[in-house]
C-alpha cells in the first residue's frame, strides 16, 4: 500500500514535472497536442472543484442546521437557494420547447433561471458590492493618516489618484488625470511587476520541490 | 472615538474630523453617489491614451478580422465594466468585424450574453453569422491554451448549443 500511497503519486509528479517543463520548448506537433490533451484533463479538473466546491459547502451548512448553531435560519435560506436554482436550472421551458439546461435565455425567451439571475443574483450582489464602497470609504477616511513621512506620501498619492480617476476631480485639478496615470503606468506597474516576479520565483522554487518530491504536502498526512 | 464631549473640546480640528462619527461618512458618500445620479451633472470625460490606443487598434483592423472579446464581469463589477463592453461591441460591430464573445468568469455568463445580444441586435447582427457567443467553459489559462491550440474542440458548440464547425462567423479559424 505504501507503494501507491507514496512512492507512485511522487513518480507520477516527477514524470509529469519533468515532461512539462520541457514541453514548453519543444515546438513539434506532438508535443503542442499532448499540451491539447492534458489542459483538456485540467479543464475536467477545474470542473470537479466546483462539485467539491458545493459538496463542502452543503456539508459546513448541514452542521450548522443539525447542531442549531447560532444563524442556522440562514444555512435553511442557503439550502432553499440552491436547490431552488438546480431545480429551475434543470426544469423545461415550455415557451422555448426545450430544457433549460443553466441557460439565461433560449432563442431570445428569458427562462426562470435567468429570471432568477438578472432579478435576485444581479441585484443582490450589486447591493452587497455597494454596500462594500461604504465600508472601504470610512475606513479610508480613517486610516489615511500622515503618520510618518511614507504615510504622507502614500496619502498624497492616494489623493492625487482619486481625483485623477473621476471627472470631478479632473476639472478641479486638470493635471490630476496625466499624473494619475504616471503614477499608475510607471510606480505601480513597476511595483505590481517587481510583485509578480517574485511569487513567480517561488512558484518556481515550490514547483522544483514538488518534482523532486521535496515538498511533500499534497499527498496527504493520512495513516500508511 | 471620543467619549465626552470635553475630549472633543480638547482636540484641533484635524483630530475632530478624524474623528468624525461613522453614519456622517455614509451619509456624505450617499449624497455624493445619488446627486450625480439624480441630476446628472455632464462633466466632460478625459479620453486616456489607453483608451485611444485601443480605439486606434480596432479602428486599423480590416473588415471581416477576428474580434475575440472576454467579457470577465459579474453584478459587482458591473458598473465599471459593462459600458466599456458595449463601447468595444458597438465599435467592432460598426467595423463589420467577426465577433467572437465568451467569458472565463462564471457568476458573469447571463450578463455577458445578455450585453452581447442586446448590442448585436441594436447594430442588427445576427447570431452564427455576424458574431457568435461561446459562453463559459473552466479552466481559464488551460482553456486559453486549448482555445490556441484548437477552437472547436476548446467550444465544440456555442452557448446555444449550435455547433461551432457549422457557424459562417468562425469559418476559416
Amino acid at each position: 500500500m505504501i507503494f501507491l500511497r507514496r512512492q507512485l503519486p511522487l513518480v507520477i509528479t516527477f514524470v509529469t514535472g519533468v515532461l512539462f517543463a520541457a514541453q514548453y520548448y519543444v515546438p513539434h506537433p506532438r508535443s503542442e497536442l499532448m499540451l491539447t490533451e492534458v489542459t483538456k484533463w485540467l479543464q475536467i479538473i477545474g470542473g470537479f472543484a466546483l462539485v467539491l466546491g458545493v459538496t463542502s459547502l452543503f456539508h459546513i451548512h448541514a452542521v450548522k442546521i443539525r447542531r442549531k448553531e447560532p444563524g442556522w435560519g440562514y444555512s435553511l435560506v442557503l439550502y432553499a437557494g440552491i436547490f431552488g436554482t438546480i431545480a429551475v436550472g434543470f426544469s423545461y421551458n415550455f415557451a422555448a420547447g426545450q430544457w433549460v439546461n443553466g441557460k439565461e435565455s433560449i432563442n431570445g425567451i428569458m427562462t426562470a433561471f435567468g429570471w432568477i439571475y438578472l432579478n435576485m443574483m444581479v441585484p443582490l450582489q450589486g447591493s452587497m458590492f455597494a454596500i462594500l464602497a461604504f465600508f472601504i470609504a470610512s475606513a479610508a477616511y480613517r486610516s489615511f493618516r500622515a503618520r510618518s513621512r511614507e504615510a504622507a506620501l502614500l496619502l498624497i498619492a492616494a489623493v492625487i489618484v482619486m481625483m485623477g480617476r473621476v471627472p470631478l476631480g479632473e476639472m478641479l485639478l486638470p493635471v490630476s488625470g496625466d499624473v494619475t496615470q504616471w503614477i499608475l503606468n510607471v510606480l505601480n506597474a513597476a511595483v505590481r511587476r517587481a510583485i509578480l516576479i517574485g511569487i513567480s520565483l517561488g512558484a518556481i522554487a515550490l514547483s522544483l520541490k514538488i518534482i523532486f518530491g521535496i515538498e511533500r504536502a499534497y499527498l496527504g498526512g493520512g495513516k500508511e | 472615538m471620543p467619549n465626552t464631549l470635553r475630549d472633543l473640546a480638547t482636540m484641533n480640528f484635524a483630530e475632530r474630523m478624524l474623528h468624525i462619527d461613522r453614519r456622517i461618512i455614509f451619509l456624505v458618500i450617499g449624497v455624493c453617489t445619488l446627486l450625480p445620479l439624480l441630476y446628472p451633472v455632464g462633466l466632460a470625460i478625459r479620453v486616456s491614451s489607453e483608451v485611444r490606443g485601443v480605439h486606434d487598434y480596432i479602428e486599423s483592423l480590416p473588415e471581416g478580422s477576428v474580434f475575440l472579446l472576454s467579457m470577465d464581469y459579474d453584478p459587482a463589477s458591473k458598473p465599471e465594466l459593462y459600458p466599456q463592453a458595449v463601447a468595444l461591441l458597438r465599435h467592432a460591430f460598426r467595423k463589420n468585424l467577426r465577433v467572437i464573445g465568451m467569458t472565463l468568469w462564471l457568476p458573469g455568463t447571463g450578463l455577458a450574453e445578455q450585453v452581447m445580444t442586446q448590442v448585436a441586435r441594436e447594430m442588427g447582427k445576427v447570431s452564427g453569422k455576424d458574431y457568435v457567443f461561446l459562453g463559459w467553459s473552466p479552466g481559464s489559462g488551460s482553456l486559453i491554451i486549448n482555445m490556441g491550440q484548437d477552437l472547436y474542440k476548446a467550444f465544440p458548440t456555442d452557448y446555444y448549443n449550435q455547433p461551432t464547425r457549422e457557424l459562417a462567423v468562425l469559418k476559416g479559424i
